[in-house]
Order: structure tokens, then sequence, then C-alpha cells
């Protein structure tokens, strides 16, 4: 758990070697630069996990299959944790998630039909109340909404304020060789060629993070549009899903839309640097955005319900739209399903802890150090048939 | 009219021998010949347009699915999204286990309900049944993929291949139910009334002599119904879920061939798409396979019978 004790890699990278050998090694090797909690560096290959108390209370012939659905976001980790979880910890213990979207995730999670539901924004207050039982959000993985455009034979980067941004979704901003995107992007010619707005057709963590950063910077977005899993978008095209939204980007010379990084990445979509509230200009990566997230635990609160959207100025290298993929928990089971709670908590657990090495493999931010102790006790909170899970 | 009553005439003459009418009737023979060239050849091309669909499928599949199917797709259970290798095993072994619980399910009941149509229900009732059984025939597969959702998984708590069992026997009890009808239909009433006088009871009657006498039909009837639930995603989505891991369990959720192509498909992986393709591969020739396979034992008892 803590970031000194870099001696303890050894005991981990032991567990590592087996799946990723190559990354842990390195990172044992070479010990990253050292760097506070606001610093850039301050990545999931540099946490170290092994003091944690290996929670593993199920047995090796225990077999259990636990049903998940939601997300697309974390499907790419949850799907790799849970193979590696039973390749190592626990051969019994088959985790199927399902990746249905968020919206998905919440509606088969409020209809009592899977273990757990996961979602790209933590159930609001109507929400948890049309369950009827106490539910837990417990934030498992962070990533950031990338700014992805089309700008044909143009190779540099685009760099975007919040007010550019805001503007550009508003309507007031139609060309790319708008001064106020000059402004941004001193000494790059901007090509005269108009703006196509793309944005999320369906309802979408990542527009949620999106429309809430937009919210927090721009006096005109907050007045004119709000926040929301889907928004009345004043202008542009909309595409289902992140592949929607690449798929506009893709097609339309002069376009702009929002996806998840990792989408991005893995579809080598150029993305934009987004200027952040100590007035740099930060490019999207797993390290600016874990301390987007190392910005926003001091003041999450204890449902673990906060946006990590526009950190403070005291976070200078922190991207400003980062986004979080909650894991949706009944606070209790009953007891007819012990076996399978018991391994899914397990899994959890396991996930919360090694499982954030494999974040970085999938163009994932690991969870904020800070956060760890936090997502613990909510963690032990689970019980079933009135008993804890956890000790 | 007068000239086609003329031309009746001397098609008649023109078949039987020569005639002075020959003549006329030769030049309106001549446009008549020349309208059904055209209407032939249209029809032929219609024909060629309608088999078209099939050819291109048949070499798109091969064409795109070939290069990515091998042993370790069948063997295999999915790699971690966007991790290169692994196969869909678990889809395979789902949709085995989940089209032969829709069969096992819905085929008795369909034959069952087929009997009592063409044998035991009057005109107005049988009519009166026929009609729902066509109706539900044509109601959307995603809705009865709802229906099962709200009747298993709901009060089960828990997706399940019991409940894609479910979904897929509901589509195909009609299909069956109206084939079992329809070749009952074909079996000659002399056949029936001959069975009567030599005293043998209406249902012995049934089961002995007319369901022998359609059962190729019948069991046509079931394979064309097997194949379409083999290939059935909409009711499969709310119901089976999907699984990653070869899951045996009814209660559980489990994969199949058509929900895993549709993921695969639909997501942004270049792994996906060719095993997508495969798998569409995988799922043709597993219907082509076990329809030949059943009319290869269905001829060889046929034949043994006779």
């Amino acid at each position: 758990m803590t970031i000194h004790s870099r001696a303890r890699w050894g005991a981990l990278a032991l567990v590592a070697a087996l799946g990723f050998g190559a990354c842990s090694a390195s990172a044992t090797q070479a010990p990253a630069a050292t760097a506070g909690a606001g610093g850039a560096q301050a990545s999931s290959a540099a946490v170290d996990y092994s003091s944690v108390t290996p929670s593993t209370t199920i047995g090796k012939n225990d077999k259990a299959q636990v049903t998940g659905a939601g997300s697309t976001a974390i499907y790419p980790w949850l799907s790799a944790v849970a193979q590696i979880y039973q390749q190592q910890v626990a051969p019994g213990v088959a985790v199927n998630y399902q990746a249905i979207g968020s919206g998905g995730g919440i509606a088969q999670f409020q209809a009592k039909t899977v273990d757990f539901g996961a979602s790209d924004i933590y159930l609001n207050d109507q929400q948890m109340q049309q369950i009827g039982v106490p539910v837990l959000n417990i934030p498992m993985i962070h990533w950031a909404a990338a700014m992805t455009y089309n700008l044909p034979n143009f190779t540099g980067e685009v760099r975007f304020s919040p007010d550019t941004i805001a503007g550009i979704y508003l309507g007031k901003i139609t060309n790319w060789d708008d001064p106020a995107l000059a402004a941004d992007n001193p000494g790059v010619k901007l090509p005269n060629l108009a703006i196509t707005v793309a944005h999320r057709s369906d309802g979408s963590g990542t527009t949620m993070n999106f429309t809430s950063f937009l919210t927090d910077t721009s006096a005109a977005w907050k007045s004119q549009v709000g926040a929301g899993l889907s928004v009345n978008w004043p202008v542009g095209a909309g595409g289902k899903g992140s592949a929607g939204v690449t798929a506009i980007v893709k097609q339309t010379p002069g376009a702009i839309g929002y996806v998840e990084l990792s989408y991005a990445l893995q579809n080598n979509l150029p993305v934009g640097l987004v200027k952040n509230a100590a007035g740099n200009f930060v490019k999207p990566t797993l390290a600016s955005t874990t301390d987007a997230v190392a910005a926003a635990v001091p003041n999450a609160p204890a449902d673990l319900r906060f946006l990590i959207v526009n950190p403070p100025a005291s976070y200078p290298n922190a991207y400003p739209i980062g986004a979080s993929t909650w894991v949706l928990l009944y606070k209790d089971y009953p007891a007819s399903k012990a076996t399978e709670v018991k391994a899914m908590i397990d899994f959890l657990w396991w996930a919360i802890h090694n499982g954030q090495n494999y974040a970085a493999q999938v163009d994932y931010s690991a969870m904020a150090p800070a956060l760890v102790a936090k997502v613990e006790t909510a963690l032990k909170s689970v019980t079933v048939g009135g008993q804890p899970v956890l000790p | 009219m007068s000239t086609g009553g003329t031309a009746g005439g001397g098609t008649l003459a023109g078949t039987t021998g020569p005639g002075a009418p020959l003549r006329v009737v030769g030049r309106n023979m001549g446009r008549r010949h020349a309208t059904d060239r055209v209407m032939r050849v249209l029809l032929g091309l219609a024909a060629v347009l309608a088999v078209i669909p099939l050819l291109l499928v048949v070499v798109f599949v091969l064409a795109q699915g070939l290069p990515a199917l091998n042993l370790a797709l069948l063997t295999h259970s999915p790699e971690p999204a966007g991790f290169p290798g692994g196969g869909v095993a678990p889809a395979v072994v789902g949709t085995l286990i989940m089209v032969g619980l829709g069969t096992l399910l819905g085929t008795p009941i369909a034959v069952l309900a087929g009997i009592y149509i063409r044998e035991y229900a009057g005109g107005r009732g049988a009519t009166l049944i026929r009609f729902l059984v066509d109706v539900l025939a044509g109601i959307p597969t995603i809705a009865i993929g709802l229906f099962a959702y709200g009747l298993v998984v709901v009060p089960m708590g828990s997706f399940s291949a019991l409940a894609g069992g479910v979904a897929l026997a509901v589509i195909i009890i009609p299909i069956v139910a109206r084939v079992t009808d329809e070749m009952l239909g074909l079996v000659p009433g002399s056949v029936r009334e001959a069975a009567y006088a030599l005293g043998i009871p209406p249902w012995k009657t049934i089961v002995r002599v007319v369901l022998p006498a359609a059962a190729t039909g019948i069991v046509t009837g079931i394979l064309l119904g097997v194949a379409r639930i083999a290939g059935e995603t909409a009711p499969l989505i709310f119901t089976a879920l999907g699984n990653d891991r070869v899951s045996t369990s009814l209660s559980d959720p489990m994969d199949a061939l058509p929900l895993r192509i549709w993921v695969y498909a639909t997501g942004p992986y270049d792994s996906w798409h060719q095993q997508a393709w495969a798998a569409s591969l995988v799922l043709v020739l597993m219907v082509l396979l076990f329809s030949i396979l059943t009319r290869l034992v269905l001829r060889r008892r046929l034949a043994a019978r006779a």
C-alpha cells in the first residue's frame, strides 16, 4: 500500500511475472523516478500492494460462478483480471462479466438478475432508492475522456482550453481557423475547415464526465446545457458508443468527438491536449489520469460517489477530463448466495490490489493509492445473510 | 377474347396436322412463344437472384472465416478483450446445449399440438388454432426473448441457459406444429379409413399408421426449426447473457455462437472481427452437418423399416 517500500516489489513480481513478466520485471529493475502523490509518474507501476494481506478466504477447491454485467469501458481490464485471478488464485472461481453497457448494467442490477453491476457513473440518489435495498458504489478503475479529431494532412497536436471545447459544442466556434483555437495553439496553423461536432447518442458515462467538466469550467455551458448521461446537444451528430463517435470522426474531415482514451489508443486516433486548472495543456495519459484521481481522493465522500473532472491547480500534471468505472454491489446478499458472494468479494479484493497492476496493460489508469484504503472499507461492509464476508 | 378462341383452335389444329388457319395461328403463336420466352427468362432470373445471396453468403463466410478457423478456435475459451488468441469453445458448447434444450422442450409440445390441430380439432377450432400458431410464428424473436426474461430470468434472479432454452423452445414450437399439421394432412384419408376398417382405434391409427407415414416430413420440419433457432441472437441477449468460460450449468449464464458473433462483430478489436467470421463459418457448418447427419440416419431407418 505504501509508495515508499519498493523492496517488497519482489513478492508481487513473482505473481505478476507469470502473467505479464516483462512489465513487472522492468518496474523492479528500474525503480521509477521518485515522485510525490501529485507527480506525473505515480502511475500503476510505482504502487506496491504486496503488504496487503492476501484475502484468499476462498479455498482452492471452492467452485463458484459469479455473474456481472454493465460498462463496456471496464471490460478489457475486468475480463483480463478475471482470467488471471482464475489462473493464479482460485481455479474454481469463474467471474463472468458481460459488457452490455452502463445503462444495461444499472438496469440488471436494479432487477437483481446479476451478482454485480458495473457503470461508468455512480448511481444517483433516485436510482439507489428505486432498488429498495442498500447498495455500494465501488470505484474500480480510471480512464480519460479524450478529445479526438479528423484534420487531414495535419500532424501536430491540437490544444484545447475548456472554453474552446464549450464554444465548439455550443455551436459558437464552427471552423478550425477560429481565433479561439488559434489562441490555444500559438505558432500552429490550423486549417480553414468547418467543424463537425460528434457526441454520444446513447446514455453514457463518458458523456456524464465530459459534460460535468464543461459545466465546471464554462458558465455558458452550465446555463445552456448542463451535465448528464445524455444532454440536449445544441449541435452535432450522435453516434452509438465510442465506436459510433469514432466512425463519425473518421469519416468526416473536420470532425471532433470525445471517446475513452483506451479506445482512441487502440484505434490510433489523434488525441488533443486539454488545459487544466493550473493552466497547463495536458495530454490524456494513464499517469495524467491517475493524477486526476489523486487530486479528487482527499475530498471523496465515504460513499465513494465522486467525479475526477477539473482537478485543482495544485495538481499541475492532471488531465482535466478523467472518468471512473464503478462496480455496483448490494450491501447485503441472501445467505443462499454465500459461495458466489464470497468468491466475488475475494475477487474484487484481489482486483483492487494486485489487479491494478494490469490496468496499464489495457490502457487504463490504476486506482490512486490513497483511494485503495477507502475502497477496502467499502468492500469490508458487504455482508451475506447479515454476516460480514471479509474479516 | 375472340382471337384467343381462334388461337386455341389453331393450337389444336397445329398439333393435329396442317390446316388452312395455320398461317394466321402461326403468327399468333409466334407472339405467344415470345411472351412465354420472355416470362421464362424473367422467372429464371428471379430464381437466380433468389439463390445469389446464398452463394454470396457462403463465399463470404468461407473467404473471411477460413483463415481464422483452427482447432484452437473450437477448443479454447476467449482471451481477455483485446488480447490475441483464444477461441469460442464456450459458444460452441453453449449453442449445442441450448439448441438441444430448446428442441427437447419445444418439439414434443409442437408435434402433439400439430396432431391435435389436424386429427382432433374441428374445422373452426383448427382454423383458430392454426391462426394463433401462425401469429406466434410471426412474433419478433426479440419480444420472445423479453418474454423469457420476465418468465424465467427475473423470478430466478439470474440469467441462465434454461431461460435461453425456454426462449428457443417458444420459437421452435410454431414452426414444428405447423409442419406436423401440414404433413399429417398429406397422409391420404383412405389410409386412416383402412385402419378403422380393421377395427383399430383412432389413437392407435395415429400413432402406428399416420405418424410413421408423415415421419420424414415432420423430421424435416424439426430440422428446419433447429437450424432456425441455432442462428437466433435476439432471444438469447436477455436470457443466456453470454459467458467467457465453458459452462454446462443450466442455472448459470451460457454462451452461444450467434451471441458471440454479435459481440465480436460489433466490438472494437480486429482479432474479434476475424473470430466473428470464423465463428459464423462454424455455425453454418454445424447446422449443415447436423441436417445432413439427421437425413442420413432417417433414410437408413426408413430403409430398414421397409
